[in-house]
């Protein structure tokens, strides 16, 4: 019997089912993983594996069949091309990440087979997210997504402020996501259309690209939702609380794959409906310089005061967003720069995506049994007590305040280019400048682990952390050798 | 030998890494392993100095260039050429040095003299990569890679404010060198704006026309030069430093562990000079020729300033930190005037510079580790007890104070001769500071030297053991050399200063009479 057969899905033929399969190896992982917690209460590692294979094949298949044309299937409900292959393998990778580091974890707390499932489900709307035109389908897969990450970030059940966080991301999550298909909902009625190309006819032929306020006020909406994900200034406030409530996998979980898929989508939006007069809209420029200016300043300003490494971390996403939507700048401008601009947004995400999973595979590792809430005066001395994982979170701090020869620094020079390349030239030097302050953020740590004379040496769990170290492994070598080779890896997107 | 550039930068760090990853029973040969490596480099060095034809058609020697970041114009490359000659050659000098004439001062446990041979070398490799690069983004990469080193060695062997210090000489310094990234940019931008593909060498960075703002004022400073000029000044500035820049650098100096005391200021504030001399002035010439009175107002004002701060000290580093502070603005007065002979002298005093503070640094040392203390109350009366470390702290001294016959005479009187060319005033107040370096020095070496002892400590003070006396010697022969034939440190750099000066004033035709002292004329 033949899979069409099987299936009758006539509208997917041929070579779409390449386009697919990442979609659906998750999708049948997520399903999978769902029933085998359901029969078994006990099946982690079963679990595990189940996640470990439907992960592998989804990045498979988008390192074997690289597309280099665009595939959709039903009128841009689905959109296949590089950008979402791209985008598709960091978000499965980071999840696999994520559920790696919890192998040692497990010993400190139950996480549920369940939590794999979460993961599962989570990449999937993730996978969705950034293959999509379709407004409606959009808003479907951001959901799938947040529905899963909310209940993750409630399963820390030892630490108290899990379920205070978990409320607080699930509230004010909810609120942005109901702005964002309110605003959905005003393009359609401006436009006629939920499909992004067709909005973006509209806007060509309706408005010769100068929009009145109708369509203006749809799309700031719209926008709120992407940038509530992202993180950016008037709505990063749930950041620093729902990631200390987190467990540390969690955290790092999504500082990297969710945040990295509201990027993704974010730049499909921007490419897919920002082209001509639309992008240089003087009030949409000015709007998003003060949010980069305010997210990048606020992120560095009070992240330098910071005491708990999650918090740290929180601050710090805060000012990777600044610089993100610096590149976005770059990229309404439009013209040549806004190729260079899309591929170095494309390049920092990973660099991005890289070192925090490294970081917080260090984190879990080093916070002790009881209480992973780690405190700058915990790090006391671990250059001494373990000179290895000192290293390596050194230079993922580094990389973070971009210095070089780091991911980090590169990341930010290409950034800083497109930047320059559309005009921005004042704007790149305050994102300059934020980054000396918020490079303190990334210093204070290095001092306690290095500089300081420890009192009382902290006890150190001594768990077999097979899969932290095997993330902190890679995320050491591809953070290094980004930064010296960093053309061959451009080479390969 | 075609790669001998490679190795002269890249053998040091690539043996830090190594002693890093040295096995705990080995580490306590960690300084031997860092002196060997240096002494290689420093003979590789040599070997292809002597190679360097001053005649030759293309002025780099031993050039190598590889695509490294095609995407950005972005080349590995490496080469000789007659300005970044006797930089190399005093950095390779003085690393060994220093590791030799501090050996007892480190003699802490052996992971820190792991650490520490480790990261030197690192920034050995940062500075020797500085001053060889010839693409400017390759340029900023090495201007980093001192950073990190510097920071962490501070704040980890330090003084007992080291970790408040180093943070504030960390942020200085990325300040400054972020603002250059981002004129580095903005720089290979419009280079590839112009010509279609971007190239970040210094070659075709040179022949572009940048747009300047000529009318006098802040119209200037806001032109694309002019901000240009600002960011690559920032990240040199700081470094050098030029007043009012300088806020990092009493207690960097004074906090830091001799050795890097030593470093920071012999190797690491030529980065900052030879930025200037390399890259700000030939590049943004309008500009520069702008901004000159200013520029130069404040490097007299610096010259006055460090030496007057120096003669008020108690603290004998914390001295000899300002003495610095005023010898490096007689290098940028030099510079920012603008003409070849000032330029030239510039060069040469970095040089001298160099040595004479790394001996100062090296003598305070030697007085700390004797001491426990380097309080000048809490000194006196030495020479009779060390008439060896009295003998060579002189000849430094003299140095530092430009006697004729010294080096530092050479450097300093070309500087003013320069300097007079453009604005009397300005010299003469910046020549007073002649005179107050005298005062200081010799306030400094008769309140250790001479005088009288203040307890009977000074009976139980050895004299300097043979390793210190093989550096001093060294130093000594280096500065009375450079007094009496600068030739070979003046000439490899004639023409391509020539060139710069050309560019900065093209009017300014240099009558074959007032060439720079010592240099021979062809």
């Amino acid at each position: 019997m033949s899979f069409s057969s099987m299936f009758p899905m006539n509208f997917i033929e041929g070579q779409q089912w390449l386009g697919i399969l990442p979609l659906f190896c998750m999708t049948l992982t997520a399903i999978a993983t769902l029933l085998l917690s359901a029969l078994r209460h006990q099946g982690r590692a079963v679990a595990f594996a189940m996640l470990l294979i439907g992960s592998i094949a989804a990045v498979a298949s988008t390192v074997v069949f690289p597309f280099q044309d665009t595939i959709v299937i039903l009128d841009g409900v689905l959109v296949f091309d590089r950008l979402s292959q791209v985008f598709s393998a960091i978000c499965v990778l980071a999840g696999l990440a994520a559920a790696l580091m919890t192998l040692g974890f497990d010993e400190r707390e139950e996480l549920q087979p369940e939590y794999f499932t979460l993961i599962a489900f989570a990449v999937v709307g993730m996978v969705a997210m950034v293959s999509t035109r379709n407004l409606v389908f959009f808003f479907i897969s951001l959901e799938l997504m947040s529905l899963a990450v909310y209940v993750l970030v409630s399963m820390h059940r030892q630490s108290p402020m899990a379920a205070e966080a978990g409320l607080k991301y699930f509230l004010l999550g909810g609120a942005a996501s109901a702005v964002l298909l309110y605003g959905a909902s005003i393009l359609y009625g401006a436009t006629g259309s939920l499909d992004v190309t067709g909005i973006r006819e509209a806007f060509q032929s309706q408005w010769n690209g100068h929009l009145p306020l109708l369509p203006l006020v749809g799309l700031g909406l719209f926008s709120v939702g992407f940038l509530f994900k992202i993180g950016a200034f008037p709505f990063h406030v749930w950041i620093p609380d729902v990631y200390t409530g987190a467990a540390t996998p969690v955290t790092g979980f999504m500082i990297s794959a969710v945040k990295a898929a509201a990027t993704g989508a974010l730049l499909r939006m921007c490419l897919e409906l920002f082209v001509g007069p639309v992008s240089t809209e003087p009030t949409l420029v000015v709007i998003i310089s003060a949010i980069t200016v305010a997210t990048l300043l606020f992120g560095s300003f009070v992240g330098v005061r910071q005491t708990r490494l999650k918090r740290i971390f929180a601050y710090s996403t805060i000012v990777h967003t600044g610089y993100v939507l610096l590149g976005f700048l770059a990229l309404l401008g439009g013209g040549e720069g806004a190729k260079d601009a899309a591929s170095s947004i494309v390049s920092y995400t990973i660099f991005y995506v890289v070192m925090n999973l490294g970081a917080f595979a260090v984190l879990t590792m080093i916070s002790p049994k009881d209480n992973d809430d780690l405190t700058l005066d915990q790090l006391t001395g671990l250059g001494r007590r373990r000179p290895m994982l000192a290293f390596a979170m050194s230079v993922f701090l580094l990389s973070m305040a971009g210095i070089p020869p780091t991911a980090g620094f590169f990341g930010k020079y290409y950034l800083f280019s497109a930047a320059l390349s559309s005009g921005y030239v004042w704007l790149t030097i305050v994102a300059a400048l934020a980054s000396v302050v918020s490079a303190v953020i990334y210093l204070r740590p290095m001092v306690y682990m290095y500089m300081k004379e420890s009192e009382e040496s902290f006890q150190v769990v001594p768990a077999i952390w097979l899969g932290s170290n095997i993330i902190v492994v890679l995320s050491l070598f591809l953070t290094v050798m980004m930064g010296l080779l960093p053309a061959w890896f451009s080479n390969l997107l | 030998m075609s790669q001998i550039l490679s190795w002269i930068v890249l053998l040091p760090a690539l043996t830090g890494l190594l002693i890093l990853l040295l096995p705990k029973s080995l580490e306590a040969k960690s300084r031997q392993i860092a002196v060997i490596a240096t002494l290689i480099v420093a003979a590789l060095a040599l070997w292809a100095a002597q190679a360097f034809d001053v005649n030759a058609a293309d002025p780099l020697h031993f050039h190598i260039r590889t695509e490294w970041i095609p995407m950005l114009g972005i080349h590995y490359d490496l080469a000789l050429d007659g300005m970044n000659l006797p930089l190399v050659l005093l950095t390779v000098l003085l690393t060994p040095l220093a590791f030799i004439g501090t050996w007892n001062q480190t003699s802490g446990d052996s992971t820190m003299q792991k650490r520490m041979s480790a990261l030197v070398l690192i920034m050995e490799t940062g500075a020797l990569g500085t001053f060889l690069a010839q693409d400017l983004f390759l340029f900023y990469i090495f201007w980093e890679v001192i950073l990190l080193p510097a920071y962490l060695l501070i704040g980890m062997y330090g003084g007992a404010e080291r970790m408040k210090t180093t943070l504030q000489f960390f942020l200085y310094t990325f300040a400054g060198s972020i603002l250059m990234l981002v004129g580095i940019a903005w720089l290979v931008h419009m280079q590839s704006q112009t010509t279609g593909h971007p190239d970040a060498s210094f070659q075709a960075l040179m022949n572009l026309k940048i747009p300047f703002a000529s009318s006098q004022g802040p119209a200037g400073l806001f032109s694309t030069q002019g901000l240009l000029f600002a960011a690559f000044a920032a990240a040199f500035f700081i470094k050098a430093p030029l007043v009012p820049f300088h806020a990092w650098l009493p207690s960097t100096y004074r906090q830091a562990p001799t050795l890097v005391s030593i470093y920071l200021a012999a190797i690491l504030s030529k980065m900052g000079t030879y930025g200037i001399l390399k890259i700000l002035i030939p590049m943004f010439p309008e500009a520069a020729h702008s901004f000159q009175p200013v520029l130069m107002s404040l490097a007299a004002f610096g010259i006055v300033y460090g030496a007057l701060l120096a003669i008020v000290q108690t603290n004998f580093k914390t001295a000899v930190a300002y003495s610095s502070l005023s010898h490096v603005s007689y290098i940028l007065l030099g510079l920012f005037s603008l003409k070849a002979e000032g330029m030239g002298g510039a060069l040469l005093q970095m040089v001298n510079h160099g040595i004479a503070i790394a001996g100062l640094f090296m003598i305070s040392g030697f007085l700390e580790k004797r001491r426990g203390s380097l309080e000048l109350k809490d000194f006196g009366g030495w020479a009779p007890q060390t008439p060896v470390l009295a003998t060579g702290f002189m000849v430094i001294v003299l140095s530092t104070v430009a006697l004729p016959g010294s080096g530092g005479f050479v450097g300093e009187f070309a500087i003013l001769i320069a300097s007079f060319r453009v604005n009397g005033y300005i010299t003469a107040v910046a020549a007073t500071g002649m005179v107050l370096g005298a005062v200081y020095m010799l306030n400094l070496y008769q309140k250790t030297m001479f005088g009288r002892y203040v307890d009977d400590y000074v009976k139980k003070v050895a004299d300097l053991d043979f390793r210190e006396i093989f550096v001093l010697v060294v130093l000594g022969i280096f500065i009375v050399g450079i007094g009496i034939t600068p030739q070979p440190f003046v000439a490899p750099s004639r023409t391509a200063i020539e060139d710069s000066a050309k560019r900065v004033s093209p009017n300014d035709a240099l009558p074959e009479r007032q060439a720079v002292p010592g240099q021979v004329s062809r």
